[in-house]
């Protein structure tokens, strides 16, 4: 499976919220980066039909999305970014309802499902209402009713956001297990999450894809910009309040400053090996467009 | 497409709070039938006249015969002879077989020759009308004297419970509250758990959805509706002891005795059934119509407050009722005398135009909520998060 992109836009009278944005995808997980108003919402809900772009074309697999018609929804699986679901439905049925709507045969959907929610760790939840599961239950959830199709490709928008950290993790890694095979599109904000599991970074800004490449690649891009430094107390640090600093630990030693900036900002300074939390400062502060 | 139906009258109807809603209001409704019954049945207020009554009721009730006139008569003018000069119990018993025999006897006798100078006399201004070219008033003339001309009460029967039902408007007030609670939510709920989003990107869950939350409210409103006339048809007749009189013709009831309706008093119940049901889908749909078209829950609410509240005083104030649909849930009123509206020259009565234009606004709304594109590509540029 491919998904072409090219040069979809998108305007909102003048305001240009996507410009021109091309790209191509094929299989693995690609982390759609941005800081909030890049335009990750709006390219995926172009993506998946629910919003009019204003200019471009969405291919999949060299065919025009819009003369798919519904047949195109078969290929998808969503999850939003803050679903609550229906409170007073349990887990099964909300799966059940899921398959009425996916269009998956009552038998078959009733497999998948058990599959599912024992992949997402749910079974022995499945008779427990929706409103009285935690934030990362409905998340899995979420995941889950996204896969009942098997789709080809399965879109996240911030699914990690709320969660704490043991089930942020706990969600990256049912990402990657569901990786196999298809396209999976991860919106989000939270670096981390990309860092650990993409295999390309889409990077936005202001509606304007910057990168696209391999999270190593993006970091190779960016070496000799990052630097360690420490400095004796936190007063000295005020000289340094026009770079970017994307790290700063306060020890017995003193503070110890992390920065993205092109030149060496100090005699002290060290240069440190880039991650990709500096690569979205680098990018997505400041005016590197 | 019945399961998902199923689903959503689940998700939306089968609730604790609804159900809950329910049963209180079906206890509320059983008071106020009591209360009904404490205030205006003959036998509530004259417990002692029962008795009496059940033991007349096989000589003199059924059908009327000249023989069964005759006997009454005899029997009664005695005793109010005697019960005028020495009040007791003569008097008593002469005032009860007034009240329940000699009465609604002269009412149901006399019944087919008040009607049948009714059809004469509109026959009659039917052909001045004609002669003075005012096509209209003839036509309704026409109409008028072909409804009255064969009627006539050839049974004397227990009606008070048909009298009382036909009469009784409690529950419609029950029901739309009921159907404001249950049908506000029905579109908002997705919009609120943004779920809405996740349907659009379902094969089913665009317009098919809209129609699977469109039957099952109908399902709803309907079976909510049957359920509140059946129970108060049932406990009006279990409160008064009787379901007698179902076979009369409507205008047995003297508050009916101008009734554009010719129907037993059994399918008049039933046709008053079904009239409040399409009245109450009415506003039922524009409750969903609201729910369809707003982002959150309290302005549908209080939109349907309004506009139902309306409606219910613009009725109550006489204003014009034709196209209101509270006129189908108080239909006592549309049964009680005929009246004719004009359309386009045609006479047509007014509870059959109420009856058109109410379906007729049930079609359009049902469309609207169909059709209406708002949730789609275009309505999701007002709530997209711009991140």
């Amino acid at each position: 499976m491919k998904v072409e992109f090219q040069n979809v836009s998108k305007y909102y009278g003048r305001k240009c919220v996507l410009n021109q944005f091309t790209a191509t995808l094929e299989h693995g997980v690609y982390g759609l980066l941005g800081p909030n108003g890049a335009g990750k919402t709006t390219l995926i809900n172009i993506f998946i039909g629910i919003l009019q772009k204003s200019s471009g074309r969405l291919l999949i697999d060299g065919q025009d999305v819009e003369k798919m018609g519904t047949e195109f929804l078969r290929h998808i699986g969503y999850l939003p970014q803050y679903p609550q679901f229906y409170k007073n439905f349990t887990v099964e049925d909300f799966m059940a309802y899921i398959c009425v709507l996916k269009d998956i045969p009552k038998i078959a959907g009733r497999h998948r499902t058990e599959e599912l929610l024992e992949m997402v760790n749910l079974t022995e939840h499945r008779r427990k209402k929706i409103g009285a599961l935690s934030g990362g239950m409905r998340q899995r959830l979420g995941i889950a009713q996204a896969m009942l199709n098997s789709p080809d490709i399965l879109i996240l928008d911030e699914p990690t956001a709320g969660l704490d950290p043991q089930e942020r993790i706990r969600f990256r890694n049912l990402i990657s297990q569901f990786s196999e095979n298809r396209i999976v599109l991860l919106a989000t904000h939270i670096v981390p999450d990309v860092e650990f599991i993409a295999n390309e970074v889409l990077l936005l800004k202001n509606g304007i894809l910057l990168k696209q490449a391999r999270p190593v690649e993006l970091t190779q891009a960016i070496a000799g910009k990052v630097w360690e430094l420490t400095l004796p107390d936190l007063q000295m640090t005020k000289q340094f309040d026009a770079m970017q600093i994307s790290n700063m630990i306060h020890d017995a030693d003193g503070v110890h400053l992390r920065m993205v900036c092109e030149n060496c900002p100090g005699e002290e300074a060290s240069p440190a090996l880039p991650n990709l939390e500096d690569v979205f400062l680098y990018y997505c502060s400041g005016n590197k467009d | 497409m019945i399961r998902q139906i199923y689903f959503e009258f689940r998700k939306h109807f089968l609730k604790l709070p609804v159900c809950v809603a329910v049963i209180l209001f079906l206890l509320l409704d059983a008071f106020q039938i009591s209360s009904v019954y404490q205030e205006k049945s003959i036998f509530s207020m004259m417990p002692e006249w029962r008795a009496k009554y059940e033991n007349l009721y096989p000589v003199y009730g059924g059908k009327i015969t000249e023989k069964k006139i005759r006997n009454l008569m005899a029997y009664y003018r005695p005793l109010k002879a005697e019960g005028n000069l020495h009040p007791g119990r003569e008097y008593e018993e002469a005032l009860m077989l007034q009240k329940c025999f000699v009465a609604p006897l002269q009412y149901a006798y006399e019944y087919q020759q008040n009607a049948g100078q009714i059809a004469k006399r509109a026959l009659e201004n039917a052909d001045f009308y004609q002669q003075m070219g005012n096509i209209y008033a003839s036509r309704k003339n026409q109409k008028i004297a072909g409804m009255f001309s064969d009627r006539r009460i050839s049974e004397l029967r227990y009606t008070e419970m048909y009298q009382h039902y036909l009469q009784y408007d409690f529950s419609v007030f029950l029901v739309l509250l009921l159907v404001i609670y249950g049908l506000v939510n029905v579109f908002v709920l997705e919009k609120e758990t943004e779920m809405e989003l996740l349907l659009q990107t379902t094969i089913h869950g665009k317009r098919k959805s809209a129609a699977a939350k469109l039957l099952a409210s109908i399902i709803f409103v309907t079976a909510i509706s049957l359920l509140f006339w059946l129970a108060d048809f049932l406990l009006f007749g279990c409160l008064f002891r009787s379901f007698d009189g179902g076979n009369c013709p409507i205008y047995a009831i003297e508050y009916f005795e101008a009734s554009p309706l010719s129907m037993s008093l059994f399918f008049c119940a039933l046709f008053a059934m079904g009239m409040k049901t399409v009245g109450t889908l009415v506003f039922g749909m524009t409750v969903l119509l609201l729910s369809r078209l707003c982002r959150n829950t309290l302005f549908p609410f209080v939109g349907s407050i309004f506009l139902i509240g309306s409606c219910l005083l613009a009725y109550n104030a006489d204003l014009p009722s034709a196209f209101n649909p509270a006129s189908l849930l108080v239909c006592r009123e549309l049964f009680h005398w005929v009246d004719f509206i004009d359309l386009a020259g045609v006479p047509v009565l007014t509870w059959q135009f109420c009856l058109g234009t109410a379906l007729l606004m049930l079609t359009i709304f049902s469309a609207v909520i169909l059709y209406d594109r708002r949730p789609g590509p275009k309505g999701h540029a007002f709530h997209v998060q711009f991140t």
